[in-house]
């Protein structure tokens, strides 16, 4: 039990960094340290404010209480599903001290079952952000019965079970069919992206469906329902079967129970499958072009972005999605402008164009965890005669390219599109918007990962979707949009998305000079 | 080619790491530098090749003030870490090819000299795997023909042996002469003592931070041993 809790504490040090804050020497690194646990805290904080207001809207509207318990379950077991299929090969069986690990005196059961509680956590955490303030509402308004809390709080701590039993599954075993191809990298981060792309969509949806469920609801808890059925066990057992409550959670029990026996059993053929590398057979020196130090430099972010499939995953998603937008909302233009014209707001269609488009291209800049990135390879960077602006400016250009042509692209097409809906000022303010809140957070993640650095990582999991810096844009991504359209949408001037466009604007070259200007004191404390 | 004055690092508020020390390394020298775990060996690399920043002294490089000048010294030396992380998700055609395009070295030297070198490592054949598959020698290998296809004017080495095959660590001692005879200069740290001794031509002993021997190997040995000269001054 005592290795159990020392393995499971391990993994988590490496996650909320406890150590580096109670023993660092060093006041930058535990600051960071800080910083990314207060980042989480504010996601979890905002998931909770979420989750808690749409309970509330729904249950004072008089709707089945199983539903908000459905809707919000459904929606913290996919975001559990796409979270344990994005990291579960890496956390379960190819992560770094693995060597280490099996050279220690401990039965690799306990090894397997510490590994999966420890990713199991922090999805429970997530969850719990998502249904505690659930629970509370529903306790507020409705007065449950008395033993609604532990039958909730049992069923809650095996919600993510499930999810996280088939996605860490589901990602083992692509990893492993695909290990020994030369694509895996590729193959395995376009699945993952195909499932990241439908629970964002059913994310985007999920406001839409609370007013669903308040207009019928008995259509919309059947749609909820087909979506993720043991959400709907979940949520009729807490809400008035407490029997099948206890049924859901045996059943999570025994699957769990199941799935680490099996992992057990297949944990080193499993870890040396993933491990295997491709290696070419009769090689043989190919042409050595030569280029400059910026496209070299680039060519290497380039390579390490498309090396990462859990950074490939949790960045590209938002470029995908604003060619998604672009293309299908200029398709569906037709059916998509007698909704729009029913809305009484002045220009509403740049608004809601202008609004999505911030949404997906700042969300997730690939530079707010370019620097991270290097990792213990920082002293290449640092030993090499590259000036540290060339070195930042090719983390710059990587997240401009990866975004920016899907951005211009999904400009055209709406404006072009929705031109019926708008006049020259609006375009010019979805224009100028869009590009001003795509550079800006592509010049302010580098900022903050500058300033939030972490490279005593050992997965690139630990980076991309944990850091502090990845967490403080994805909450700078969400201000953005709203900053952008809310004035608009308020006061019903035109011309104020311009006016913000050109505050954007100024902000992002008074971050950038002053990157550009700390450029070698940045590198140089790394 | 290479000139340090009374430098010295702390980390934080700590003791120093290196206390004001002071050496010289001309071009043609191997110069060794030797001292027990903690001495400060890595960190006097590490301030040298610009990686660390150092809180006073003077480092010069071919008579460049790496203060003032660090792009300038660091186009004309190479450093290679005791454990090399290199980048793993590039082939080791591609990372050779990346430091060939950083250094502007043309496509036919660079072709050349990656063909020489990799030839004499015996890693030729993997050069079209992924970093990332290597094993710990095979990684150093790369490391070390990434620093020579640059003929650096100087080449700082730490711990240069541990993890080679006795047959790279061989390699290695012949290349390393034959750079110091094209006029370069090496600085190397090493715990390998029989090897400094029949590898370098000056030695440097450091000790807590300070250095309490330098100079030619035969002046600083006098009729002892290496490993008699370092147990008798590091025990003291």
């Amino acid at each position: 039990m005592k290795a159990f809790r020392t393995l499971v504490k391990l993994y988590l040090d490496s996650i909320f960094r406890v150590s580096v804050m109670r023993h660092s020497k060093d006041s930058r690194e535990r600051k960071n340290a800080v910083m990314g646990v207060v980042a989480i805290g504010l996601i979890v904080v905002t998931y909770g404010g979420m989750s808690g207001t749409t309970s509330y809207q729904m249950l004072k509207a008089g709707v089945d209480p199983t539903a908000p318990f459905l809707m919000i379950a459904t929606m913290a077991s996919l975001f559990a599903l796409a979270m344990a299929f994005a990291q579960g090969g890496a956390t379960l069986s190819s992560f770094a001290d693995f060597d280490t690990l099996m050279g220690m005196p401990i039965p690799i059961s306990l090894i397997v079952l510490a590994r999966f509680f420890a990713l199991y956590s922090v999805e429970a955490l997530y969850c719990a952000a998502y249904l505690l303030p659930c629970g509370v509402v529903y306790t507020i308004v409705c007065s449950p019965a008395w033993w609604f809390w532990p039958v909730f709080l049992v069923a809650l701590l095996l919600l993510p079970v499930v999810p996280v039993v088939v996605g860490s599954g589901a990602d083992l075993l692509l990893s492993a069919a695909f290990a020994k191809s030369k694509y895996k990298k590729g193959v395995t981060s376009a699945i993952k992206m195909i499932l990241l792309l439908g629970f964002v969509v059913f994310a985007y949806l999920f406001p839409q469906f609370s007013s669903r469920f308040i207009a019928a609801p008995e259509k919309a808890v059947s749609a909820v329902s087909r979506i993720y059925p043991p959400a709907r066990w979940f949520a009729k057992g807490v809400t008035g079967d407490p029997l099948l409550a206890l049924l859901f959670s045996v059943g999570s029990a025994l699957l769990c129970a199941l799935f680490v026996l099996i992992l057990d059993r297949t944990f080193l053929w499993l870890h040396d499958r993933l491990t295997a590398g491709y290696h070419v057979k009769n090689y043989r020196l190919g042409a050595l072009r030569r280029s400059g130090t910026l496209k070299a430099l680039f060519r290497i972010e380039r390579k390490r972005f498309f090396g990462s499939t859990a950074w490939v995953v949790n960045t590209i998603i938002g470029s995908v999605l604003i060619a998604v937008i672009g293309v299908a909302g200029a398709a569906l233009s037709e059916k998509v402008i007698p909704f729009l014209q029913a809305v009484p707001v002045t220009g509403i269609a740049p608004i809601v164009i202008t609004g999505m488009l911030i949404f997906c291209a700042t969300i997730s800049p690939t530079t707010s965890c370019a620097i991270s990135m290097e990792g213990k390879q920082i002293w290449i960077a640092k030993t090499l005669p590259i000036s540290a602006k060339k070195w930042l400016s090719a983390k710059l250009l990587m997240n401009l390219v990866l975004v920016g042509p899907s951005l211009l692209l999904a400009i055209t097409l709406l404006s072009i599109a929705y031109r019926s809906m708008m006049n020259a000022v609006d375009v010019l303010g979805v224009v100028t918007m869009s590009i001003a809140a795509m550079l800006f957070s592509t010049v302010f993640g580098l900022y903050v990962n500058a300033k939030m650095p972490r490279l005593d990582w050992r997965s690139d999991t630990e980076v991309v979707k944990q850091s502090g810096a990845v967490l403080v844009m994805v909450l700078i991504g969400m201000g953005l949009a709203a900053i952008s359209v809310l004035p608009a949408l308020i006061f019903g001037l035109r011309w104020l998305t311009s006016a913000i466009a050109a505050a954007v604007f100024c902000l992002t070259a008074a971050v950038y000079a002053a990157l550009m200007k700390n450029a070698e004191q940045i590198r140089g404390n790394l | 080619m290479l000139e340090i004055r009374n430098l010295v690092k702390s980390y934080g508020s700590g003791p120093r790491a290196v206390d004001g020390l002071s050496l010289s390394v001309e071009a043609g020298d191997i110069y060794g530098f030797i001292g027990h775990n903690g001495a400060g060996k890595t960190t006097t690399l590490k301030c040298i090749s610009g990686i660390l920043p150092f809180d006073e002294g003077e480092i010069f490089v071919d008579g460049i003030d790496i203060r003032k000048d660090p792009m300038a010294a660091k186009r004309i030396m190479r450093y290679i870490p005791d454990n090399p992380d290199l980048y793993t998700f590039l082939t080791g055609e591609g990372y050779l090819n990346f430091l060939c395009d950083i250094y502007g070295i043309d496509e036919e030297t660079r072709r050349e000299r990656i063909q020489k070198y990799a030839a004499a490592f015996e890693i030729e054949s993997k050069l079209g795997d992924l970093v990332g598959s290597y094993s710990h020698g095979m990684c150093q290998k790369l490391a070390l023909i990434g620093a020579l296809v640059q003929q650096p004017k100087l080449l700082m080495l730490d711990e240069p042996f541990v993890g080679l095959d006795p047959k790279a660590s061989h390699t290695l001692k012949g290349i390393m002469h034959e750079l110091v005879e094209s006029g370069s200069a090496i600085f190397f740290s090493t715990h390998v003592l029989e090897v400094a001794e029949k590898l370098c031509n000056k030695i440097a002993i450091i000790k807590n931070g300070k250095l309490i021997a330098a100079g030619l190997m035969d002046e600083v040995r006098g009729d002892q041993s290496l490993e008699e000269l370092f147990l008798e001054l590091t025990d003291k």
